[in-house]
């Protein structure tokens, strides 16, 4: 039988883009696997790659000072074609491998032992690698070791994601909106692809559980995340950063752009009517703070932006406020 | 659990996680990578690696996981 999820591209990119995890910082999970795939299989690199369009990015790297690669040159890229394991004892004897410049060149590929990486509903995202820099053997018992810490990786990865979602709304937590900031910032800085970063608060929300209970708030911030979840683009981003506290990420927006839109989700919530006895009408204040070169970290680019947020407050709610940048630009709506 | 023989084998008996209260969209994550972790320790006993080395490296890895399944117990929970 063909296993059509091994070639269907466009679905495994879709996969690996669900995972969430291109282009984040390491994380101490990952590491730790990587550690210990070194010491127990005693090679001198381990790696959590992961194959993008274009190139191997990886999530971890023990033994090697890299995060990417090309992908027509990466051995990951192979490994993912198959389910089974893939091991090159000797690089230099396999036809595939033995011109590649990560063979015939730094790091001096000897021997690769990896095994892929499956998305929850089957797509082979990555692969977790154990690399020698000279030529050996792994028995069957090594590679079954390989096999089950790759389970425990696919495990983290699995965790992390439902860790990123906030259940009530559906948006993603705070860590892991900040680490979609990361992201956009790292854009940004490689290819200079601007991004905005809107957060909005909801007015008088206090008064709304004092007046309504708190289930009415919960109802309130599940419809306010499900009306925003309605109107972004698959490639924007929703977080729940706290309490009644939201973030968008608005890839590829330009200042008007990232202006617009915040004013159409607010006159949007402005307009929503949530279903309760009396049913509860709300107003959000939103702030505008684009990503800066040298903007320092996702705290301090919604740090900046949280100021916005609070002069739109300050002046009267229900507006849309930018943060100031060079000039301490103000619109008000 | 029972496949698995021993110190670290008996000393994964006392669950690690049974101090959680674990949601149940968590479960059927925690159940798989109770399965996983124990394949681990079988495969690296058969693999020869020293008792000490297993007990150390299952340690590193069920903290590590420990972690995260809080976290995300924290949110599911929020």
């Amino acid at each position: 039988m063909v296993d059509t999820k091994l070639h269907d591209e466009p679905g495994r990119l879709a996969a690996l883009k669900r995972a969430e995890i291109l282009d984040t910082a390491p994380e101490e999970p990952f590491d730790r696997i990587t550690g210990l795939v070194r010491t127990v299989l005693n090679v001198p690199l381990a790696t959590v790659s992961l194959i993008d369009e274009n190139r191997q990015w990886l999530k971890s790297c023990v033994g090697l000072d890299i995060t990417s690669t090309p992908r027509d040159v990466a051995f990951c890229h192979y490994t993912i074609q198959g389910r089974e394991p893939m091991y090159i004892p000797d690089a230099k004897l396999d036809p595939r491998f033995a011109d590649n410049p990560l063979v015939t060149g730094a790091p001096y590929i000897g021997s690769y032992l990896g095994i892929p990486l499956s998305s929850p509903d089957g797509y082979n995202v990555g692969s977790l690698c154990a690399i020698d820099f000279k030529p050996r053997t792994f028995d069957a018992a090594q590679i079954q070791v390989l096999k089950s810490f790759a389970a425990l990786v696919t495990d983290e990865m699995e965790l992390r994601r439902i860790a990123a979602i906030d259940h009530l709304t559906g948006a993603l937590t705070r860590r892991g909106f900040c680490l979609e900031a990361a992201k956009a910032i790292s854009r940004f800085e490689r290819h200079r692809r601007s991004s905005a970063l809107l957060m909005f608060d909801i007015d008088h929300f206090k008064k709304v559980n004092d007046t309504h209970g708190h289930p009415a708030g919960d109802e309130v911030l599940r419809s306010v995340g499900k009306e925003m979840s309605r109107l972004l683009r698959t490639s924007d981003v929703l977080g729940r950063l706290g309490g009644e506290e939201f973030g968008i990420l608005l890839a590829d927006a330009e200042p008007e752009d990232a202006y617009r839109s915040a004013e159409r989700f607010r006159i949007a919530l402005e307009a929503l009517t949530i279903k309760h006895k009396p049913p509860i009408k709300v107003t959000a204040s939103f702030g505008i703070g684009m990503v800066e070169a040298g903007g320092g970290s996702p705290e301090e680019w919604m740090a900046r932006t949280d100021q916005a947020l609070y002069t739109a407050k300050r002046t009267g709610r229900n507006k849309s406020c930018f943060a100031p940048v060079d000039t301490g630009t103000e619109i008000g709506s | 659990m029972s496949d698995v023989n021993g110190s670290v084998g008996l000393k994964l008996d006392q669950d690690p996680f049974a101090d959680l209260e674990v949601p149940q969209a968590l479960q059927s994550s925690l159940e798989r990578h109770r399965t996983n972790l124990f394949r681990l320790i079988r495969d690296l006993q058969s693999a020869g690696v020293s008792e000490e080395q297993i007990e150390s490296s299952v340690t590193v890895i069920v903290a590590s996981y420990r972690d995260e399944l809080v976290r995300a117990i924290k949110t599911m929970v929020r």
